[in-house]
């Protein structure tokens, strides 16, 4: 059974008087555990689809399935629920509390969740921040922060982790880096991991690669031949 | 640069709503100190140009006894005597449905009105006929006499005549019916003035032609009364009273009602203005500083640091003088409301017609301190965040403060809620200085406020729930006491007669005399109490006196001092025994005998008190008594006293609404930009799934902690500023007891909490509102 099914998913924005359609009746399949790009130009309406699937937004019509349930028909109660056990997410920039350190913005999320949750310490320590616990986001650098932000979304131990532009404020190694660990996490727990971005190159890395472009799936090919997160370059 | 002006625009029309409250706070702060200051100056410019206008006398003759008019003659040739008017003044009673009241007439020489202290006539018309009265418009309007209604007077020693009352007229002379200088008691209802034509009242009151007992006259420009009063003094003889205007009831009362409540209410308005400043400062350095990384950018696009400081100069500076503006323009509008209740408060009900021309000065300081202040915030904010590296502008902000990680561990057992609370307020050190600072300020004008009108209660509470007596009668002359004592026994429904010896005297110090009210009481007149603040209790060492609060206060006297009393010729020295509570007056108790003896060498009382199981009963027995000459239901004073006091209770209620406006402006905008500075942080937690209840408890526990902390600084700095406020009110002629109830602080809690959590829940519904797709697009923290 399908982690994730969209169907029929239409959403416009009105902008200053003018209406823009980012979703275009999009029907859509995920799988568990799969490791899944979303690729498509500036504009092409992949950041509303990944907040579609984070529950940050609401469609106008049509359906959002994850694990069978509908979270377009959630109240704000339970589609923040869903947010809170169901989903980590990875912003472009990194957005951390700035008042707390790399640690207190951890267990932030995990204390969200409670039992649910992994080990902070433990989490900072895999993405190679054991030794900036204390730091806040402000003495960090841009990798670091993501890192912090990588880690922050996997402490959930949610079902599915959305990553909007995860390496677009990075350098090459960095981004790597960053890349590197949510594989190694897709890999060792199963957790189904969506990439959203503009670089085709990270493309080679995912299960699956969805294009889209004016608000629409062109297609959705799963990659026989996954590249080792190392084999990218650009 | 244009395009750097027009971002000012752009920014005030985006965040519109939070200029707005800003704007409004100055509006509110500068419109509430001019309201409240050029209204007190407006009641000095009104009496100033009544004085002036109604030739008030600079100087007050009692003569002593009745005398030539002719002296009037030789005191106007004085060199620096302006205008003179000789007058008889004749103190009769007046009978009112069942009371007897007393009136004291004065005799106009020039037609219906005189050259000096003249009358402004507010109802009815001038006098026409023989029988015709002109009465004071305070005393006949709370009496219900208006003009053509006729009255019955009875003159000494003659049977009451008739008179028809012509018309009601104000008086600078008479502000208040006040006996007496040393107890300036406001009784509009039981003592009244009127006026007659000379030749009427000397026809009607059987005194021969040509007799005077009382000079009022004008000096020159620069000529003050000791400039003449010794050259008056070989004139009118040493049996004579001269009195400097200010030294007579009236001028007097108006003169410390007018300090006293000019100085509560600029101290007011000055606090009005200083909040209004400190929070808009404050709330516009919390803008700026919300703005560092667009600061940060300007920087690293090349903006030099002083042209950002210069852009915020400008931003600070439309506010502020926008709103200065607006607010002098309400602030003349609200001193016309505020100036004539004011005026109407201290001079119970009529008063010349009412000035309030622009106050210039004040206006330009109230305008200048909010907008420099304004200006200034929001260009220092900026200077500040503009000497930050752009670089380092650009990253997240790295909190400023000690490291209390040890201290937030321990509290781990507390829910997350909590702990994020304490953390925010930790971290972000400013932002909670802000809200502390913004309730404490807010609290202290609201404890102000609660606290005028708690005090004036318990105040005027304790005097008249004091038990003293229910009637008092005041006879004309002094009279053997035991004579006065076989007419009591008389008088029906007493059970407890008092006799008492009352009279005004002169206590003489080294450098200063001052009228003291004496009153002989006998001691076995066991219903006569008074609250002992310090010393023995009252008649506990027969040759000792007991003063008032307000005249120990004036005369820094202490029990053990010894003091000396004088009348003419006649001096009283006594110890002071102990001090009693008092609202009004220099007044002070010793026993009869004692006074009698000082003064007369023989057994004398001139006043009844008593106590009555039926009080119309008595008082009408007491009017058929020979030589009454007022009846004082203490009821009627206590009545008039609370009236009194009613209309400053008011005054307090302007300060409460001012200040609850106030505080509601700056708690509401300091939790509104709260909010606002965390629009993005809130975004965030609410896309990590925080529910709307967990980030609303965060919030709200962290606004209450902050606000605790206001309201415990406030607390305490309004109770200290009540006991200074109270402090411009005690003169020599009244003094009150600051005191706050515990349902003053509940009311400041309630109000306070009751604000915060409403601006946060109304706050926090804009953050409900907020997309949260735009954290994935286009936010970062």
């Amino acid at each position: 059974m399908a982690l994730i099914e969209l169907q029929a998913v239409e959403k416009a924005y009105t902008l200053g008087g003018e209406t823009v359609r980012a979703a275009k009746g999009i029907n859509l399949t995920i799988e568990q555990g799969e490791f899944v790009v979303i690729l498509g130009p500036s504009g092409s309406g992949k950041t509303t689809l990944l907040n579609l699937l984070g529950g940050l937004e609401k469609p106008d019509t049509g359906k959002i399935l994850v694990d069978g349930q509908d979270i377009a028909a959630l109240g704000e109660t339970k589609l923040s629920d869903y947010r809170r056990t169901n989903v980590g997410l990875i912003f472009q920039f990194f957005n951390l509390f700035p008042t707390l350190s790399a640690l207190e913005n951890v267990n932030f999320a995990a204390e969200l969740v409670g039992k649910q949750a992994r080990k902070p310490v433990e989490m900072l320590e895999a993405v190679g921040l054991g030794s900036r616990l204390n730091h806040y986001p402000g003495q960090l650098s841009g990798g670091q922060q993501q890192r912090v932000a990588i880690a922050r979304a996997l402490v959930k131990n949610p079902k599915l982790i959305l990553a909007d532009e995860p390496t677009g404020s990075l350098d090459y190694k960095t981004g790597i880096d960053v890349l590197k660990t949510m594989r190694d996490f897709n890999t060792s727990t199963g957790q189904t991991c969506i990439i959203v971005t503009h670089n085709a190159t990270i493309a080679g890395m995912a299960d699956r690669v969805i294009h889209v472009g004016d608000g629409q799936v062109h297609n959705s090919v799963i990659n026989p031949t996954p590249k080792l997160v190392e084999e990218l370059e650009w | 640069m244009r395009s750097l002006n027009r971002k000012i625009l752009a920014d005030l029309r985006a965040h519109r709503g939070i200029f707005l409250a800003v704007w409004l706070t100055i509006i509110i702060g500068v419109a509430f100190y001019e309201g409240n200051y050029a209204a007190v100056l407006s009641g000095d410019e009104t009496m100033n140009a009544s004085y002036r206008n109604h030739n008030f006398m600079d100087t007050s003759i009692s003569l002593g006894g009745l005398t030539d008019r002719q002296i009037a003659d030789q005191v106007a040739a004085v060199a620096g005597v302006k205008q003179v008017d000789g007058r008889l003044i004749v103190d009769t009673s007046l009978q009112l449905n069942d009371q007897q009241l007393e009136l004291r007439l004065h005799s106009l020489s020039q037609a219906s009105n005189a050259p000096v202290n003249s009358l402004r006539i507010h109802q009815g018309r001038e006098i026409q006929a023989a029988d015709e009265v002109l009465l004071l418009e305070a005393f006949a309007t709370i009496n219900k006499i208006a003009p053509g209604d006729t009255i019955s007077v009875s003159f000494p020693g003659a049977q009451p005549i008739k008179l028809k009352v012509a018309g009601l007229v104000y008086s600078n002379e008479y502000l208040i019916g006040a006996k007496d200088r040393a107890q300036p008691l406001p009784l509009p209802s039981l003592i009244g003035f009127g006026y007659m034509r000379y030749d009427d009242l000397i026809a009607q009151s059987g005194i021969p032609a040509g007799q005077i007992n009382s000079i009022v006259l004008t000096l020159n420009d620069g000529i003050t009364t000791d400039a003449v009063r010794s050259q008056i003094q070989a004139i009118v003889g040493g049996l004579a009273l001269i009195q400097d205007r200010l030294e007579t009831p009236s001028a007097a009362w108006w003169d410390t009602q007018s300090k006293a409540n000019s100085k509560a209410s600029i101290q007011f308005a000055l606090l009005f203005e200083l909040v209004s400043a400190l929070a808009t400062a404050i709330l516009l350095a919390r803008i700026v500083e919300a703005e560092q990384r667009q600061i940060g950018t300007m920087r690293a696009l090349g903006l030099s640091r002083i042209r950002v400081g210069l852009h915020y100069l400008k931003y600070g500076a439309l506010l502020g003088v926008s709103g200065a503006i607006v607010g002098a323009i309400v602030g003349y509008g609200m001193s016309y409301g505020i100036g004539l209740f004011y005026i109407k408060m201290i001079l119970q009900g009529s008063f010349p017609p009412f000035l309030n021309s622009p106050k210039w000065g004040v206006i330009a300081v109230g305008m200048g301190i909010a907008a420099g202040i304004a200006t200034l915030a929001g260009a220092w904010a900026a200077w500040r965040a503009a000497s930050i590296e752009p670089g380092i502008a650009l990253r997240p902000a790295v909190p400023k403060t000690v490291r209390v990680s040890g201290l937030l561990a321990l509290g781990k057992m507390f829910p997350l809620s909590i702990r994020q609370a304490l953390r925010n307020i930790i971290r972000v050190p400013l932002r909670s200085l802000a809200t502390i600072v913004g309730v404490g300020l807010g609290s202290v004008i609201m404890l102000l406020a609660l606290g005028m009108g708690v005090t004036i209660n318990d105040n005027v509470d304790t005097y008249v729930n004091t038990p003293q007596y229910d009637l008092s009668a005041q006879f004309a002359q002094p009279m053997p006491a035991e004579q006065l004592r076989s007419l009591s026994s008389s008088v029906p429904a007493t059970s407890q007669v008092g006799l008492v010896l009352r009279i005004p005297m002169q206590l003489v110090g080294a450098d200063k005399t001052s009228d003291v009210v004496v009153t002989g009481i006998d001691p076995d007149y066991a219903w006569y109490k008074h609250t002992i603040i310090d010393g023995s209790n009252l008649f506990s060492n027969p040759d000792q006196a007991w003063i008032s609060q307000v005249m120990a206060t004036a005369w820094k006297l202490k029990p053990g001092d010894q003091v000396t009393l004088e009348l003419q010729d006649k001096h009283l020295n006594v110890t002071i025994g102990g001090v009693y509570k008092s609202l009004m007056g220099q007044t002070m108790i010793v026993e009869r005998s004692k006074l009698a003896q000082a003064i007369a060498g023989s057994d004398l009382a001139n006043a009844l008190f008593i106590n009555s199981s039926n009080i119309n009963q008595t008082q009408t027995a007491l009017k058929q008594l020979p030589g009454v000459a007022g009846i004082e239901p203490v009821a009627v004073i206590n009545t008039d006293l609370r009236s009194f006091f009613a209309l400053t209770l008011n005054l307090s209620y302007i300060y409460l609404m001012s200040g609850g406006t106030l505080v509601l402006a700056v708690l509401f905008n300091t939790v509104t930009i709260n909010l606002r500075e965390r629009q993005e942080e809130l975004a965030i937690m609410r896309s990590l799934g925080t529910q709307r209840k967990e980030i609303t408890s965060i919030i709200i526990l962290e606004l209450l902690i902050t606000t605790s902390l206001g309201l415990i600084i406030g607390s305490f700095g309004g109770k200290q500023y009540l006991a200074s406020l109270f402090g411009v009110y005690t003169n020599d002629y009244q003094q009150f007891s600051p005191s706050l109830l515990p349902i003053s602080y509940g009311i400041l809690v309630t109000l306070c909490f009751g604000i915060v959590v409403g601006a946060s829940l109304l706050g926090l519904r804009g953050t409900w509102k907020q997309d949260l797709g735009s954290v994935s697009k286009s936010i970062s923290i």
